[in-house]
């Protein structure tokens, strides 16, 4: 039996995100930049004057490697792109946001981001608004970020 | 859209040392990379290479007294075994090696883990038994021919330098549980 995949029963627990609502008419996350851990290499000299590395744990907030990258792509996209180009660049960033808040495959999430031009406004408002940062400096009472990390 | 560009060149295969060879982890790019096995040979230097001889001490120490295994250790090993096989900068390889807190962290501890210590439910078979057997009688470097290798090995087991396969290979210990089994019914 096709099962449609619903928000609250594929949430990933721990994964802030902000809600949006989309092509099935629920709302969906699109999960936020969150705190990451990284080693840290610590240079020093030992009793003999010769260099010795630690590593120490560094707490950075932001997404990983791989969401990054399609940052830069819609970036790049932005900067010198065709609309069809920003479209799809915007559309895969949206993918990744949301399957990083959510356990879903890659075909619903394409289903769902199907949404009618009038709501396209909104979901690239959304996005834009994570990936620039903006969502930190001007809280949107509108926005209740369902955070639970 | 943030200050940081992630380095567009930083691609697994063009990264890659020749020889490397280890196992196949996710990162955090979503791209599989070779995290190397570390050999164990002891000398006046040391232990382990890639050089983990520290951290190999210390997760033994934690894991024995059921403390929690330090990610600082953690880090520092994963980043070892990968500069074996890859030329990265400290950067690049803490962008790789990123996780969050959590689900994410432990996965990145029980890799590093199960290349030191080996996997916890794995498999043995015939072909582990001839090669443990042969690396516990320091035969590793000589070249022992196919028609040779059943003689060598029965003189190791009847000279008590191997265990019988029955007690080390998994499918033999099954056979064996099966056949005492048949015997009780």
């Amino acid at each position: 039996m096709d099962e449609r995949p619903e928000p609250e029963r594929t949430r990933r627990e721990g994964v802030a995100s902000i809600p949006i609502t989309l092509a099935d008419g629920h709302a969906w996350g699109l999960a936020l930049p969150s705190p990451r851990l990284r080693p840290k290499v610590i240079v020093s000299v030992d009793p003999l004057a010769r260099p010795v590395e630690t590593i120490r744990v560094e707490t950075v907030l932001g997404y990983p490697l791989e969401i990054r990258r399609l940052i830069d792509d819609l970036r790049s996209a932005c900067e010198r792109g065709t609309a069809d180009c920003q479209y799809d660049t915007l559309i895969r960033l949206a993918s990744a946001l949301i399957q990083r808040a959510h356990e879903i495959g890659p075909a619903d999430v394409a289903s769902l981001l199907k949404v009618g031009l009038d709501d396209l406004p909104s979901l690239v408002g959304s996005v834009l608004w994570i990936v620039t940062g903006e969502y930190l400096e001007t809280p949107d009472s509108s926005r209740k970020n369902d955070v639970d990390a | 859209m943030g200050d940081s560009r992630p380095m567009r060149d930083l691609i697994e295969h063009k990264r890659r040392k020749k020889g490397a060879r280890g196992r196949l982890v996710q990162l955090a790019d979503g791209e599989p990379w070779l995290l190397a096995e570390p050999a164990f040979r002891p000398s006046l230097a040391g232990l382990t290479t890639p050089d983990v001889d520290a951290e190999f001490g210390r997760f033994h120490e934690q894991i024995i007294l059921g403390d929690e295994v330090s990610l600082d250790d953690v880090f520092s090993v994963a980043r070892n075994l990968l500069l074996a096989n890859y030329d990265l900068t400290n950067d690049e390889v803490a962008q790789l090696l990123e996780v969050e807190a959590g689900l994410e962290a432990e996965a990145l501890a029980r890799v590093v883990l199960e290349s030191l210590f080996g996997a916890d439910l794995r498999v043995r078979s015939y072909g582990d038994w001839v090669r443990a057997s042969l690396l516990a009688n320091g035969l590793a470097l000589g070249e022992i021919p196919a028609s040779a290798i059943n003689d060598v090995l029965t003189i190791l087991m009847a000279t008590n330098r191997t265990v019988p396969p029955s007690q080390f290979v998994d499918a033999c210990r099954a056979a064996r549980d099966r056949d005492s089994l048949e015997r009780l019914v």
